[in-house]
């Protein structure tokens, strides 16, 4: 039986910047005991006064042993994320709980079709399945519907589009809500259901969904997927907040 | 944590998987509650979720009653669960 | 103590001497909350006191705002760690709305639109430590802040201080409210770090 989950010290390796307000973080973990594809860490800042807080992150990558990757998104006046997107130097440890999660998660031996719909900086955890069932050379289709306000936005922008097109059964859409690139024939806006219904494979597939994004986004989409025939306990949701970070 | 308006943006269950699993020592994001307000039958991970400082309170996505509430007190962690008639847990 | 990580201070936050022990100093004005927040029309509310003895006093809000007012300038210190000091706001005295009204008790359960349930003992309710108020820095109450009123009870947590107070019970045993069940302090003193029971 697995034993309570204990406050780990995590040293950072490398911040990869993935956009103007996103970087990844790959972070040391002494002792980790590995993860699945949808997971999260919970992660403590102390000060050296003694206080300190905690946020979640997802992790982005799957389970390569100690080393774990958090994208994190830069929130505008955040107490947490610019230290961690700007300031968090080399070498320095935070301490990390995890990992957690035992619904929203994903196995490349799953053999059901799995749509995945990200919203936003959701688009993380979601990334862990992509990347797992690539590593894994997984078989069973999955389709990414991935909604971001601009082409500047896309998280992992070169390898989605390098696995959309070299991964077999893997489909790749970036839908953009506020400004799409030059000669996208979609008009921006946000995801209808029409839409989702045309990106999704029919309602009497079996298929396995995961959704994540803030939680407007979430719902929304959770709902539209019912709406359009989908059964609701194949439906897993993952929710974060539009600011805290 | 708000979102635009100034009003609350609550979370789900997802978010309590780290302080519960600390203490217990599993995960229980999959848990499954039936709702002492509505008798909806839904897992943790699927809760709306406020957090309040030490505390969190979880309620039923169906009719928003309080299901859940959890507080870490020094060093034990309280769950008040009146407002579930049924708690399933899987074997680990 | 955790591991500390260099060069994290957290936002807005100063120690401050004047400050209640293990509070920090913050600027905004953070929102906690139970639920989601209830959407009240001053046309739907009222405030009402059940006694003891289950006499019942009610004020309309034209009711309240009839009443003479007081702008109290408060120190917040929420359980969260957090204190504002200096917060000003508009509202009508706990002495003012109990004057007439008949009781013996000692405690009192505040009630809120939301469900949300706190106690704490009648006096500190009484003697200019408590008010309902519906402004804050001068403008109407926000919602998400209790509005259209919270009860201000300063002298102790904020979560005393009840956001979209709806009624008062006034009762001979002291009943546990919404965190106190939790085992959060039955009062709250954030002089005496009184967090949780047993504090």
């Amino acid at each position: 039986m697995p034993g309570p989950l204990p406050w780990l010290p995590a040293y950072l390796v490398e911040r990869r910047p993935e956009t103007a307000a996103a970087a990844t973080l790959v972070l040391g973990v002494p002792g980790w005991p590995g993860h699945l594809p949808g997971q999260h860490v919970d992660v403590r800042l102390t000060a050296d006064d003694g206080y300190s807080t905690q946020r979640s992150y997802s992790l982005a990558a799957p389970d390569h042993g100690a080393t774990v990757e958090l994208t994190v998104q830069r929130v505008a006046d955040g107490e947490v994320s610019p230290f961690l997107v700007d300031d968090l130097a080399i070498g320095d440890p935070v301490e990390l709980r995890g990992p957690v999660g035992g619904w929203f998660v994903w196995s490349p031996t799953l053999p059901t079709r799995t749509l995945l719909v990200a919203g936003g900086s959701g688009v993380v955890p979601l990334m862990a399945m992509v990347r797992a069932r690539h590593e894994a050379g997984a078989a069973a289709p999955m389709r990414l519907v991935y909604s971001v306000r601009t082409p500047d936005d896309v998280l992992y922008a070169a390898e989605l589009e390098r696995r959309g097109r070299l991964d077999e059964g893997l489909e790749i859409h970036v839908v953009h809500t506020r400004r799409a690139p030059p000669g996208d024939a979609r008009p921006t806006g946000r995801l209808t259901r029409e839409e989702i219904g045309s990106l999704a494979w029919p309602a009497t597939e079996e298929v396995l969904t995961y959704v994540c994004g803030p939680t407007g986004f979430v719902d929304q989409v959770a709902g539209d997927l019912v709406a359009l025939g989908y059964d609701d306990h194949r439906i897993r949701t993952e929710r974060f907040g539009a600011t805290g970070g | 944590m708000t979102d635009e308006h100034g009003e609350p943006a609550p979370l789900d269950g997802n978010g309590l998987g780290g302080v519960l699993g600390a203490f217990l020592g599993v995960d229980v994001t999959d848990a499954i509650l039936v709702c002492d307000g509505c008798g909806r039958q839904q897992v943790l991970a699927a809760l709306v979720v406020f957090g309040a400082g030490p505390g969190g309170v979880a309620r039923c996505r169906g009719c928003s009653h309080v299901m859940l509430r959890v507080a870490e007190i020094r060093n034990e962690l309280v769950v008040d669960l009146r407002g579930t008639t049924r708690l399933r847990l899987r074997r680990p | 103590m955790g591991i500390v990580t260099p060069g994290f201070r957290g936002r807005g936050r100063d120690s401050a001497p004047e400050l209640p022990p293990g509070q920090y100093l913050t600027h905004d004005f953070p929102v906690l909350s139970a639920g989601p927040t209830p959407h009240v029309e001053t046309d739907d509310w009222a405030l009402t006191v059940t006694t003891e003895a289950g006499a019942r006093s009610r004020w309309s809000w034209r009711d309240l705002l009839a009443l003479p007012q007081e702008t109290p300038t408060v120190d917040l210190h929420c359980v969260t760690k957090w204190s504002k000091l200096g917060t000003r706001w508009r509202g009508v005295s706990l002495d003012v709305l109990l004057e007439d009204v008949e009781t013996a008790a000692d405690f009192a359960l505040v009630r809120c639109f939301d469900g949300y349930t706190t106690n704490l003992p009648l006096e500190d309710l009484l003697d200019g430590q408590a008010w309902v108020a519906h402004e804050y820095d001068g403008e109407p109450l926000a919602r998400a802040h209790g509005g259209p009123a919270r009860l201000l009870v300063p002298h102790l947590y904020l979560w005393k201080s009840a956001k979209w107070i709806s009624g008062i019970e006034l009762s001979d045993t002291d009943e546990p409210g919404f965190w106190e069940q939790l085992g959060y302090h039955d009062y709250g003193d954030p002089w005496r770090e009184q967090r949780y029971a047993g504090d």
